[in-house]
């Protein structure tokens, strides 16, 4: 049973950091929640076998996969609601869209709390740039095991980890000189 | 030696998201222990169980094949059972449904592996 006590260690030691991850991608705390149970079931399931020093990427890859079904299952709601959202004419009928918590994030960087405007930059990010920046910056993965995380290659890691960040330089200077 | 800009943003970016898993709320933090739980329930369930349905199946789906193809009305191929080894058999018995899936990242796993 010592390989179940490993793998608790290891994913106390991530959840809350997982979460906050799915939650700023996602921008639900809910959805959040449903994305790192199944990255959570889906890693034991596929990866428990492996060496634990690879445990981490391997964790981040499944995380990195959830949220991404999720951005796609959404596309794909959106999609059937404009089909039957569209008036007589074919025209489609502004559906009402609650604002996420983030928003927008020129009006949030005038909020005074820094984390909620990094938090909407992040957001504002595409989502490889925004899971880039969140792996390399935040988890502090390596470009390899970013790379191995988002299953690209090292040079797109370096490639989406610079556009993120002069991105966030840009919205965040004024905010963090 | 002097810091680039561009680390010392990262290093705000961590100061300030550490600082807000401090802030999460009980809900989610209960909810989070609860997940754990779960998925280790499936660890659990896992160790006993792996093995003999996989390679039951690995077992089953290669001698369909086998037969299949030796069946097969107008054609001559034969099946050479010698070069059926028993180690392709358990190499087919270990491959599971999500590494066939994502044949292209484990190459790309392992080139960058005999790269290093």
């Amino acid at each position: 049973m010592d390989k179940r006590r490993e793998l608790d260690a290891f994913l106390a030691e991530h959840e809350r950091r997982a979460y906050r991850m799915a939650h700023i991608s996602t921008g639900c705390k809910d959805e959040a929640l449903d994305v790192v149970q199944d990255a959570m079931i889906a890693f034991v399931q596929k990866y428990a076998d492996k060496d634990e020093a690879d445990w981490r990427p391997l964790f981040f890859r499944v995380l990195r996969s959830k949220i991404v079904d999720l951005h796609r299952r959404r596309k794909v709601r959106s999609a059937v609601m404009r089909f039957f959202t569209r008036d007589e004419e074919g025209k489609d009928i502004e559906l009402e869209v609650t604002a996420s918590p983030a928003g927008n994030p020129e009006q949030l960087l005038k909020a005074q709390s820094a984390l909620v405007a990094l938090e909407a930059a992040l957001q504002a990010l595409p989502v490889k740039q925004q899971q880039t920046v969140m792996l390399r910056a935040w988890e502090g993965l390596d470009t390899r095991d970013t790379a191995i995380a988002m299953g690209v290659s090292q040079g797109s890691v370096k490639t989406h980890y610079s556009r993120g960040m002069a991105k966030l330089k840009r919205v965040l200077g004024e905010y963090w000189p | 030696m002097k810091t680039s800009n561009s680390e010392l943003l990262a290093g705000q970016i961590k100061e300030q998201l550490d600082g807000g898993l401090s802030t999460l709320d009980d809900d989610a933090k209960r909810k989070l222990k609860a997940a754990r739980y779960e998925a280790l329930e499936h660890a659990s369930s896992l160790w006993p169980r792996l093995g003999l349905p996989a390679l039951g199946t690995a077992l089953a789906s290669v001698l369909l094949v086998v037969i299949v193809i030796a069946q097969w009305p107008d054609t001559d191929i034969t099946v050479d059972m010698a070069a059926l080894q028993s180690g392709d058999i358990e190499m087919l018995s270990t491959l599971e449904l999500e590494e066939i899936e994502e044949l292209d990242f484990y190459l790309w796993l392992e080139e960058q592996n005999g790269a290093v």
